[in-house]
């Protein structure tokens, strides 16, 4: 090789290595500063509940704003409710998804509940302060793994908090049938309306059918309302149900689900 | 034509760049010694954790500025290219390790969360290796081309300036 080629390659990378650390060095100083202005909003939980079979949905939102020059990529939260226990009640997480640059974003993400698990049940009927922990993972500017972890009190409010059911004294209602009045109370704390029908079961102490009953309700709208209603419950005249169960179901627009089950004295 | 051992421009010249090189290297020490090193200084103080030590950013940041400076004030030497080899050796040994331990870790409350945000910034410093990388090719070409062909660079160089 000529030392003419060889003086002049060796002059261009050693400019090239001067210009490519300039450019990077740049590159990385727009990067630290769009970086900087990346802010995690934080995830709150929306009015949406729904109840069907054994699951209960809360859906959320965690919002992110990210006015830098390089996208967000990869963005997933994953939300874990714990009682103050420590017992998981509820998980969830949003899809994978690619926040661009120079946005707000607002990532739906749905919580759901196995309502067959005692703690989750709680939900229902108990008010009680939730622990949130999350995990946000993303990518910044397709190079840098990010990770959040969030800690979090949510005040969770139930729909049947302080539920009870009060019995009557029962009357005759034809030759074989008998009313047992009921009374059922509780204060409704979900964010949503909702109208449905509360289906009882009477049930003797060794499980045979003795009656039952309905009652249809609206849920007020205002959180925390208080609600009571009372209705007949239609059972045969002759069957012991003293010391033995009612079953209850509600069945609404938004919540269908099993109540727990009430003894009667 | 020289030998290939001794420098080839006028030592009249050296004497009246030696008050220069003492500014660029003060000036290049602050650059990426001192300004990181007060990063790091800055953001531990107010919580955040990034993996090097003010002292390693220090250390860092004068290792850098005194071979750069010594790569560029020897030059007309024999020695350039293998100044420029080692300088540009030890950026990569520097940037790997900072790769290898740099983290920006902070817990800050965003509405009533506490969150603890961790981003791995290590791939930063590998993005930066392509400079100290090409750098090493012209390093070695200068050594081959001060080697095989002994003057013919201070001889060019020289008509040049």
């Amino acid at each position: 090789m000529r030392p003419q080629s060889i003086h002049k390659f060796a002059r261009v990378t050693g400019w090239a290595s001067i210009l490519i650390g300039l450019v990077l060095l740049a590159f990385v100083v727009s990067l630290a500063a769009s970086a900087a202005e990346v802010n995690y909003l934080g995830t709150l939980p929306t009015s949406s509940r729904t109840v069907g079979g054994n699951e209960l949905m809360i859906g959320a939102v965690s919002s992110v704003s990210n006015p830098g020059l390089y996208s967000l990529q990869g963005f997933r939260v994953n939300l874990h409710l714990l009682t103050s226990s420590g017992v998981l009640v509820a998980f969830g997480s949003s899809n994978t998804t690619t926040l661009p640059a120079r946005t707000t974003s607002q990532v739906p993400l749905q919580i759901s509940a196995n309502l067959s698990s005692p703690a989750a049940r709680q939900l229902i009927t108990t008010n009680m302060t939730l622990i949130v922990n999350g995990w946000v993972n993303a990518t910044y500017a397709a190079l840098f793994p990010v990770h959040l972890f969030l800690y979090e009190n949510y005040p969770w409010g139930a729909p049947f908090d302080q539920l009870n059911y009060t019995f009557g004294t029962p009357t005759p209602s034809g030759n074989t049938t008998e009313n047992l009045p009921l009374t059922l109370g509780f204060r409704n704390w979900f964010p949503v309306p909702d109208y449905g029908t509360f289906t009882f079961s009477v049930m003797s102490p060794n499980g045979t059918s003795c009656g039952q009953g309905k009652l249809s309700m609206s849920l007020p709208v205002s959180e925390g309302s208080s609600y009571e209603g009372t209705t007949n419950l239609l059972v045969n005249d002759g069957c012991n149900y003293h010391g033995g169960t009612l079953d209850v179901h509600y069945s609404g627009l938004l919540l269908s689900l099993d109540l727990p089950v009430v003894t009667i004295p | 034509m020289t030998d290939g051992s001794s420098p080839v421009t006028p030592p009249r010249r050296d004497r009246r760049k030696w008050p220069l090189v003492v500014v660029v290297l003060v000036g290049l020490f602050v650059l990426v010694g001192v300004f990181p090193a007060w990063g790091v200084l800055y953001e531990s103080n107010h919580g955040m954790s990034l993996g090097p030590s003010f002292v390693e950013i220090l250390a860092f940041g004068a290792i850098v500025a005194i071979l750069t400076v010594l790569v560029w004030v020897l030059r007309p030497t024999p020695a350039y290219g293998f100044l420029k080899v080692l300088s540009s050796l030890a950026k990569i040994g520097i940037f790997l390790f900072l790769g290898a331990i740099f983290t920006v870790s902070d817990t800050f409350t965003s509405g009533d969360a506490i969150v603890t945000a961790t981003v791995g910034s290590g791939e930063i410093f590998y993005l930066l290796l392509i400079a100290p990388a090409v750098g090493l090719v012209s390093g070695i070409l200068f050594i081959v081309l001060d080697r095989q062909f002994p003057g013919y660079r201070a001889e060019k160089e020289h008509e040049r300036s």
